[in-house]
């Protein structure tokens, strides 16, 4: 299975793609679960307020992140042939 | 755009989804017909499988109820190819 | 052996039909016409040696042989359908010898001469919906964006609730909420295009999306449909392909409509 990962002129910049493409999949997986949670309802309200927070500085370190390595973020991703993209 | 004619320009893809699996399935003593070869590649057999590829980059994915998985055997790609329809049936609206 | 042929076949025309001979497939041997009463079939010779399953299960492994055969095929099928009708055949059927082409004619006679009937004077249609999704969203999403990003923790003011938290999955469900909506006006859209032009054709088709690692094309493929449109509407049918696009500009959604083709999807087994 090939995995294309993203700018194979510049192997550096590709792993850095690879690499945020793999942190930012992690983050959006817990960020769905995050919200699946907060919808449930079996969050205390200062639960909620800290996940929120937590959440957000996150996705705030992942855009640092992307900013960084001069990536933009719609170009973080992995595709996997048959299984279409990562992300 | 298309052209008709000899300056007929195709997308190679286009052509590719056609006369790879479609076209009048015939009877007979055939010797060879592609439906008997296993094509090993990955991307051909991605291509003879025709994965749907809805672009899920957010985090809601349009859900088409007929989508079929995303991983196919090439028994299966086989089958499509001896004339089972490749295309969906015509939606209900 | 090694030299033995087999008979490569194209598609199958009706049999007072003589289209010109041309290269097949194989550049050494060029198409004949091999008539069996009211039907013929175009066919060429190839060698067997080359074109056996194990011989073909590598070659059209290297792309540059599966364009060639692929587009030698659509040519020698698409020239015999522009002067009359022909159904055209998967690639690479081939048979032993003019007996079996025959045979198969014989076989096949009823339902070979209605789907010949059927697609006389129409031609196959490519049409595509492509929608780029972050254009149609960027407007109110970047705002939300944009208002998060220039101090963490801050309050945007659209929020219902006052503390960052809160806001922070208020903004995640609205983006979501906004995210199905273009989702789902971007599958009405589709429909509304497919019903209108099925409506200009004699038969159609909704087919998979393309897979985009083969296409390379760009956004979300909202509609891969494929039509059988009669020639004398066919100025009706584009005319309709380029009053939606027109009417749709703003959103960032692109028709492409690309052919003529052969009749590959309105020739099959089972009618539509």
């Amino acid at each position: 299975m090939r995995i294309a990962a993203g700018d194979e002129r510049d192997p550096a910049r590709g792993l850095a793609q690879l690499v945020l493409t793999v942190v930012e999949l992690l983050r959006e997986l817990m960020e769905r679960q995050a919200i699946r949670r907060v919808d449930s309802g079996e969050l205390s309200e200062q639960q909620v307020e800290r996940l929120g927070q937590a959440l957000e500085a996150l996705e705030e370190r992942m855009l640092q992140l992307c900013e960084e390595f001069g990536i933009d973020r719609d170009q973080l991703n992995v595709n996997l042939g048959p299984l279409g993209n990562l992300l | 755009m298309s052209l008709r004619g000899d300056g007929r320009e195709v997308a190679l893809v286009d052509l590719l989804d056609r006369v790879l699996t479609t076209g009048v399935v015939v009877a007979g003593d055939v010797t060879i017909s592609l439906a008997d070869i296993d094509l090993i590649r990955l991307d051909l057999r991605v291509l003879l499988a025709s994965v749907a590829s809805i672009d899920a980059s957010g985090p809601a994915a349009l859900e088409l109820d007929d989508q079929e998985p995303a991983v196919v055997s090439s028994g299966e790609a086989r089958h499509r190819m001896l004339g089972a329809p490749r295309a969906e049936p015509e939606r209900r609206p | 052996m090694s030299d033995e042929l087999g008979l490569y076949t194209y598609c199958v025309i009706d049999g007072a039909q003589v289209p010109a001979s041309r290269a097949g497939v194989d550049e050494q041997h060029c198409t004949s016409v091999l008539r069996d009463g009211e039907l013929a079939a175009v066919v060429s010779e190839v060698p067997l040696s080359e074109f056996s399953e194990q011989a073909l299960k590598e070659r059209l492994e290297d792309l540059t042989f599966l364009e060639h055969t692929a587009r030698a095929h659509d040519e020698v099928a698409f020239d015999a359908h522009a002067i009359d009708a022909a159904c055209p055949l998967p690639m690479c059927t081939i048979f032993a010898g003019p007996d079996s082409v025959r045979d198969m004619l014989a076989r096949d006679r009823e339902r070979l001469r209605s789907a010949l009937e059927r697609i006389r004077g129409h031609d196959e249609w490519s049409v595509k919906l492509l929608a780029d999704r972050r254009n149609i969203a960027a407007g109110s999403q970047q705002s939300a964006v944009g208002s998060q990003r220039s101090a963490v923790g801050s309050q945007p003011s659209a929020a219902k609730s006052s503390s960052p938290g809160h806001a922070f999955f208020e903004r995640k469900r609205a983006q979501r909420a906004h995210e199905r909506s273009v989702g789902a006006a971007l599958i009405d859209t589709a429909s509304e295009l497919h019903r209108t032009l099925a409506t200009h054709a004699a038969e159609s088709r909704r087919l998979k999306p393309q897979n985009r690692a083969i296409s390379g094309h760009q956004g979300e493929m909202t509609l891969n449909a494929t039509y059988l449109v009669a020639r004398e509407r066919w100025e009706s049918f584009a005319g309709c392909v380029e009053s939606f696009a027109a009417s749709h500009a703003e959103r960032a959604l692109n028709v492409a409509l690309s052919g003529p083709f052969a009749p590959y999807n309105f020739v099959g087994s089972s009618p539509p």
